[in-house]
Order: C-alpha cells, then sequence, then structure tokens
C-alpha cells in the first residue's frame, strides 16, 4: 500500500488522506486555514513499559479516526516498537528508521494506513541499533517532522524510561498524557517521569537571562540529586534569587500533564488518580489533570491478541466506553 | 541537623501558616487524605514507607490539635512561645498566683524556666538552635536570675481558663524530684506516669499516640520505635500531659536514643 502512493507521487498526507485513507468528502481541516485550530499533538508517557501506554495510544488514535479526524499514531519506542501490533498492521515495511536514516524524502512516506480509514501509523524503529539512539540533530529534525504533518491529531506513543529522547517527544505535546496503573512500580516510574520531564523542560524552557544560569547551577549543583521535588528545586533557587523563584513557579504553573489511571479492579484504586493529582500539587506543585481510569477489561486482552484496537474489536465494552470518554475530553480543556 | 532533631510542628505537618484559620486547617487536612485515596499508593515513593503509619499518626494528631482552638492554643502556648510554666497545667481550682503551684517542685527548676523563657521570646521561630543553646545557657548560675520578659508577655497570662481545660493532664507525685541532671529515661517515665495514676491506654487517649509506641517508649525499645524525629515528637507529648517540660524531656530522651543507635553500629 506504501509503495502504491510513492508510486501515485503522493508524498505528502493530504493528498495521502484523499487517496488511500481519507473518506472522500469529509472535509476536516483544509491546510492553510488558519482560523481552524491546528493540529493537536498527545503524547503518552507514564516511564514503565507493560502499563498500556500503547493500547491507549491506538485507541485515542482510533477514536478520533472514527469521529471523522485525520490522525497519524507515532510510535516514538524507538527500542521497543509494538504500537502497529495494537493496530493490526503487520510489521511495517518503512518505519521511522528510514526517515532518520534519509531513506525516504519525508516523514509523510512512512505513514502506513490502518483498518481503520482516516488512521495512519508511523512504526518505531524495528531495527533499533540504528534508531533508538538518534543524534540530537535527528531528533530535532524528527520532531519538526512530525510536528508539521497535516492531520488533525498525532498521538505519540513513548517508549518506557525518562531519557531525553522520551521526554523531549513528551514535552513538544500539547498533550502529554501520563498513564499509570495501580502498582508501586509504576507510581515510582511516574514520579521518576514528572521530575525527569520537569527539569528537562526547564532546561530547555526561555527563561529569562538572570534566571537561567540559577537555574542550571541549581540542576547542576554536587547534590542536585538530593533536589527531591520542582517544589524542592523552587525553594533552592528563592534562597538565590526570589525573581528567578517566581520565573519558575510560573514555569511550574504552565506545565500541564494528564493523567490516566489503567487496570483499575476496584472502587478503592479509583480514587488513585485523585490522589496521585493532589500529591502531585502537593509535594511538586505541579498541577496534573486527571482524565480518567480505565476498568481492567479481560476485552483488552481479547483485543490484543485479535491484535485488533478495542475500540473496534469490542466498542461496547467497558474499557471502550471509558477511553471514548478520556479521548473526548481532549480539547475541552482550557490548560 | 535542623529537621531531623526538631520539636513536631503541627503547622508543618499540616503545611499551614501559623496564623491559618480553622478552615485553613481544615482544608489542608482534606488535601493530605485526599493524597490516601487509592490506598496510599499515590505516595509511594514520595513518602517513606516505613514512616509511613507514623506519618499518618502525626498529621491526624497535627489536626485534631489545630482544629481545636482550646487545643491549639494550649500547644501554641507550650511549643512556640516554648514557655512551660505550671498554671495550666496544674488543676487546682486556684489558679490566682501563678508561682508554681507544682507542690515541692524545686526552685531552681522553676527559676530555670523562667531563663528559657526569655530566650524563647527571642527566637521562637528556629526551635532546634534553642534547643542547643538553651542546654548550654541554661545553668544553675543563671537559674538563680530573675528573668525579664522582653517579648513575651509574663506567664499569668497563660492561666486563661480555656488553658486550663485543654486535653486531660496528669500531675505526677511531687515526691519524685526532678532537676536540672534529671535524665529521663523510660523507666522514669513509667514512674512519674503511675504516680499520677496515668495507664498507658490513659496517655494514649489524650496523646493519639498508640500504646505499643508508648510502652516501647517506657521499656526504651528503641528498635520497636519509627525515626528518631517521630520519637521526639511522641516524648515531647508525652511530657506534655505529664505536666513536664517537653524541651527538657525529649532532649534527654533523645540522648539515650541517640546513644542506643550508635551502639548498635
Amino acid at each position: 500500500m506504501l509503495s502504491q502512493i510513492s508510486e501515485n507521487g503522493h508524498a505528502t498526507l493530504p493528498a495521502l488522506a484523499t487517496k488511500s485513507w481519507g473518506r472522500p468528502g469529509v472535509a476536516v481541516s483544509s491546510p492553510g486555514d488558519d482560523t481552524e485550530p491546528k493540529r493537536k499533538i498527545i503524547a503518552i508517557g507514564g516511564g514503565k513499559g507493560g502499563i498500556g501506554k500503547s493500547m491507549i495510544a491506538a485507541n485515542i488514535g482510533v477514536y478520533f479516526a472514527q469521529s471523522g479526524c485525520r490522525v497519524v499514531t507515532v510510535d516514538a519506542d524507538l527500542g521497543g516498537a509494538n504500537l502497529h501490533t495494537c493496530l493490526g498492521v503487520d510489521v511495517p515495511e518503512a518505519t521511522l528508521t528510514d526517515f532518520i536514516a534519509r531513506r525516504v524524502g519525508s516523514l509523510a512516506d512512512v505513514v502506513t494506513p490502518t483498518l481503520v480509514p482516516r488512521l495512519g501509523l508511523i512504526s518505531g524503529a524495528l531495527d533499533f541499533l540504528a534508531a533508538a539512539n538518534p543524534k540530537y540533530t535527528q531528533k530535532l529534525r524528527l520532531i519538526r517532522a512530525i510536528s508539521r504533518l497535516d492531520v488533525d491529531y498525532i498521538i505519540i506513543d513513548l517508549g518506557g524510561g525518562t531519557g531525553f529522547n522520551i521526554l523531549d517527544f513528551f514535552l513538544i505535546a500539547d498533550y502529554g498524557v501520563l498513564t499509570v496503573i495501580p502498582e508501586p512500580t509504576s507510581i515510582e516510574n511516574a514520579y521518576r517521569f514528572i521530575k525527569a520531564a520537569y527539569y528537562r523542560r526547564l532546561k530547555m524552557a526561555e527563561l529569562p537571562w538572570n534566571v537561567k544560569p540559577i537555574v542550571e547551577q541549581a540542576l547542576d549543583a554536587p547534590g542536585a540529586q538530593g533536589l527531591k521535588t520542582p517544589a524542592d528545586l523552587v525553594r533552592t533557587v528563592e534562597r538565590q534569587s526570589p525573581e528567578a523563584a517566581s520565573k519558575l513557579r510560573e514555569e511550574l504553573e504552565r506545565f500541564p500533564l494528564r493523567l490516566v489511571v489503567n487496570q483499575i479492579r476496584s472502587a478503592e484504586e479509583e480514587r488513585l488518580g485523585a490522589a496521585i493529582c493532589a500529591a502531585c500539587r502537593k509535594y511538586f506543585g505541579i498541577r496534573v489533570e486527571y482524565l480518567g481510569c480505565l476498568p481492567y477489561d479481560d476485552a483488552v486482552w481479547k483485543s490484543v491478541r485479535a491484535r485488533r484496537p478495542v475500540l473496534v474489536e469490542a466498542p461496547e465494552s467497558r474499557v471502550s466506553h471509558s477511553i471514548k470518554a478520556i479521548a473526548a475530553s481532549f480539547g475541552q480543556d482550557k490548560l | 541537623m535542623a529537621t531531623q532533631d526538631d520539636v513536631i510542628d503541627f503547622y508543618q505537618v499540616l503545611e499551614v501558616e501559623r496564623s491559618a484559620s480553622t478552615e485553613e486547617v481544615e482544608q489542608a487536612y482534606r488535601r493530605i487524605l485526599e493524597t490516601l485515596g487509592g490506598g496510599g499508593l499515590a505516595l509511594y515513593s514520595l513518602i517513606d514507607e516505613t514512616d509511613y503509619d507514623a506519618w499518618r499518626e502525626r498529621v491526624a494528631l497535627a489536626y485534631r490539635t489545630l482544629v481545636d482552638p482550646i487545643r491549639r492554643l494550649a500547644y501554641d502556648q507550650s511549643v512556640h512561645s516554648t514557655t512551660y510554666c505550671t498554671p495550666w497545667v496544674v488543676d487546682q481550682s486556684d489558679s490566682t498566683s501563678q508561682t508554681s503551684k507544682r507542690h515541692a517542685e524545686p526552685a531552681e527548676l522553676v527559676e530555670d524556666r523562667g531563663v528559657r523563657q526569655e530566650q524563647g521570646g527571642a527566637e521562637t521561630e528556629d526551635v532546634s538552635d534553642q534547643t542547643l543553646s538553651e542546654h548550654s545557657a541554661s545553668t544553675r548560675s543563671k537559674s538563680t536570675l530573675r528573668p525579664s520578659y522582653p517579648s513575651t508577655p509574663p506567664q499569668p497570662s497563660m492561666a486563661t481558663p480555656d488553658v486550663k481545660s485543654a486535653g486531660r493532664r496528669f500531675v505526677p507525685s511531687p515526691d519524685i524530684v526532678l532537676n536540672d541532671q534529671t535524665e529521663f529515661t523510660g523507666a522514669l517515665l513509667r514512674r512519674l506516669r503511675d504516680s499520677a495514676g496515668a495507664s498507658v491506654s490513659d496517655i494514649a487517649e489524650v496523646t493519639n499516640i498508640s500504646r505499643n509506641y508508648l510502652r516501647a517508649i517506657e521499656s526504651q525499645d528503641f528498635e520497636a520505635l519509627p525515626a528518631a524525629v517521630y520519637v521526639r515528637g511522641f516524648v515531647a507529648e508525652y511530657a506534655r500531659v505529664l505536666c513536664l517540660e517537653p524541651k527538657r524531656v525529649t532532649s534527654s530522651f533523645m540522648e539515650l536514643y541517640k546513644r542506643a543507635s550508635v551502639g548498635e553500629r
């Protein structure tokens, strides 16, 4: 299918959309229309593997595609890509590796159609040796290309861990979604992820010239590992410069995270999401918006085994309804 | 070293200002309760797990103390102005005379408290430093001086009816003579408690400290106790309900605690 598209010379997504996976006649957004809000990037992270990031990313993508939007899901799990399996796509011919290695002209060339109309997939690098650690310039080029894709929604499925490559994809997103499951390991990694993402953001942030050195000094200071939370950092900086600290607080305020709790089995666990948000506010000084939870549902593993998104395989299951509710909440907030 | 050995600061525990209203105290407590949803899992890796129970206990104690105006007043005056004098502690009918009604209490101790109060008035904020300086400063020669009160009001103000009715107190028998050199061991605390006619359960009820911890304090079973900062808080509470001066008792007891933990190493 991909080669077909390339042969036809459709290098960009609008053409692609009408040709193979767009529904003719459904105008979603026209290129160059500045009044319409541009494409939204949603990144699904969580710092730990096996917590349902790919499942959630795939199904949120399905939801938007089914509601008539053009969507590309990006498997940015450069070392352990499996989003294609969640979407029922065979090992794609072209992957991110081809883009990184410049074997293809544009990112649109590595978009693989899925069984859901309007939903495309950019698969992660399967030969990860080459691409699991892209050079900085390669990564910038990739990030630029992702944010230029001409679609309505870009859903990025992040790998586990808190490496810079993962954090940088997370930080370019309009919606950074953190996934956790009710297990201590997941909670611990989630907090680690929040901290790492926040510090990374501060490093990259455009802070006033007189604030930045103080922040960097605090981040790089010996014993900076002792800085437990962003709130600690603010306090450290405050000792140097109250003005810098207030800038940091503004940055904290502007760092809206979203949270999804997956694999909920009891009413007690349902309260976990709100508890994590409260803990983040209290201990990190970070605002986290709780999007909702997904029940532990056999429909999920059944659909994985059938290699089809659960929204397609079991649209009336409890988990499908929950996913739809969560996906529908994007764009409704003012964060 | 400031934080480790600090007396429990209930305001810090709930993260509210000293001037916080009752509503603010309630809000702060509710925020903490929220974080306990999901079986406390949300606090994993944020709060030291081994101290989790002690922390919960401390939060509950802080809340109960600060949300109740009477208890709060008693707490404020006992901790934050660091004045430990006897009037509010003694449940005698006549509290007009502010000089110690504490039976046969050694005169030096009372005087000595006056000296402390003076220091306390000067530095109410940094509790830990104060503990140290106080220790070295409270010599016998000094205690004979009549203190003046530069910033804190003199003791009679504490003998308000409100304070008097705050919480139950147990007055140990005056036959147990206490002075500057007294080492407040677990055994002595038990003797004082017995002499006051209070059971461990009585103390537990008033202080909200678990009976197991109280027993561990009395038997100096340090292994059964949580981290030093909590033990200090427990001992301070214990001392308070026994009408003892918390700072004196805690610094003496924590000395034992430290020695024991050094011995282990």
